[in-house]
């Protein structure tokens, strides 16, 4: 590992706090893993993550990172439970139709871990929140499905110096990789703008953004703990249809 | 049509769906422009046009590169410049950025 290609996140191993036993008897069968151990696990413990919305992809990367014991979660999500919302949206019930999805998922989310402490946020990321709510976070993810929120979010995130897990679902394809100027490209190397042609709705299934949301939650771990390869400088495509994995250097 | 007379684009994601095809090939000789292939492809496939830009974005000479497509050539990403070299017999993805979450 370079450890200059993977800055540790400033103040995170500062905060570190020592597990409790409870905690230990938890978070057992990880804390044996090769790299991340017990003080990768104190790093979660002490670490913020900004979610931008919690729907299909961002409600499964909030899902892994409460189990693997992150302990702040602020989640940035608007709106109503609807129906068809139920396909893919895992923190979401159908006893919830109608009743804002925030609350869902902030319920579903405690019901796994207790010990987590969520900052819900009934709004989707503006330009006018997003400095605010990236600053209360060491690593942000973007799971939001039209692109100016996630050039709003990621403009917040450079200008804090946050690194930014991008991950993006379309049909039975996803991508992923990791923004951290200036270890990486900046977001708007490669959207300088809103791109032409993108729909609010689009053809998916839900073990689409089940299989990207668990990849997401591992690159965000992946940073907050300083360990593993993150994917920066190289995005991944997966297509599923044909299960082919694509990691693409990025320019 | 012959390899070495055309380049070979795979298409993903949404431009798939748009063309109806996961592959189309370009009749070119020699070397050229990313530009100018991007605009020969708007104009055979206009449905795919929207895509990238629009028909609008093509209409003049000056067209800026269209926000959000990567080309990828044997896994890099090229860089996404309207001069960026590519020649015939060349195989890349077209790959529109996705934003579904």
């Amino acid at each position: 590992m370079n450890p200059a290609e993977f800055p540790p996140l400033p103040g995170v191993a500062e905060r570190a706090a020592q597990l409790t036993d409870e905690e230990r008897e938890t978070y057992a069968w990880q804390l044996d893993v090769r790299d991340f151990g017990e003080a990768g696990q104190e790093k979660l413990k002490a670490a913020s993550v900004l979610i931008s919305r919690v729907g299909g992809l961002g409600g499964v990367v909030a899902y892994e990172l409460a189990a693997a014991g992150v302990g702040r979660l602020i989640l940035a999500h608007a709106g109503n439970l609807k129906p068809s919302d139920l396909n893919r949206q895992l923190l979401m019930t159908h006893d919830w139709l109608g009743k804002p999805r925030i609350e869902s998922a902030t319920r579903r989310l405690l019901e796994l871990n207790p010990r987590l402490e969520i900052i819900p946020i009934a709004e989707n990321i503006t330009t006018e929140n997003a400095d605010q709510l990236v600053s209360l976070a060491d690593v942000v993810v973007d799971a939001a499905p039209m692109f100016q929120e996630r050039l709003a979010m990621n403009d917040a995130a450079q200008r804090q110096g946050k690194p930014v897990v991008e991950a993006a679902m379309y049909e039975l394809e996803a991508t992923l990789t990791v923004i951290h100027p200036p270890h990486t490209r900046q977001f708007r190397d490669l959207v300088p703008d809103v791109p032409s042609g993108w729909k609010r709705r689009f053809p998916v299934l839900g073990a689409v953004s089940g299989t990207v949301g668990c990849m997401a939650a591992m690159e965000t771990i992946k940073l907050i703990a300083g360990f593993g390869q993150p994917l920066k400088n190289r995005m991944l495509r997966v297509d599923l249809r044909s299960m082919r994995f694509d990691m693409i250097r990025l320019p | 049509m012959n390899a070495n007379a055309s380049i070979i684009l795979e298409l993903t994601g949404p431009l798939e769906r748009a063309v109806g095809q996961d592959e189309v090939a370009i009749a070119w000789s020699g070397e050229g422009r990313l530009g100018d292939l991007l605009r020969q492809f708007c104009r055979a496939y206009p449905t795919a046009a929207e895509l990238l830009g629009g028909d609008a974005h093509w209409a003049g000479v000056d067209a800026e590169y269209p926000a959000g497509i990567l080309v990828i050539r044997d896994s890099a990403a090229l860089a996404p410049k309207m001069e960026t070299a590519i020649a015939a017999g060349d195989r890349l993805t077209l790959m529109p950025l996705i934003s579904g979450g």
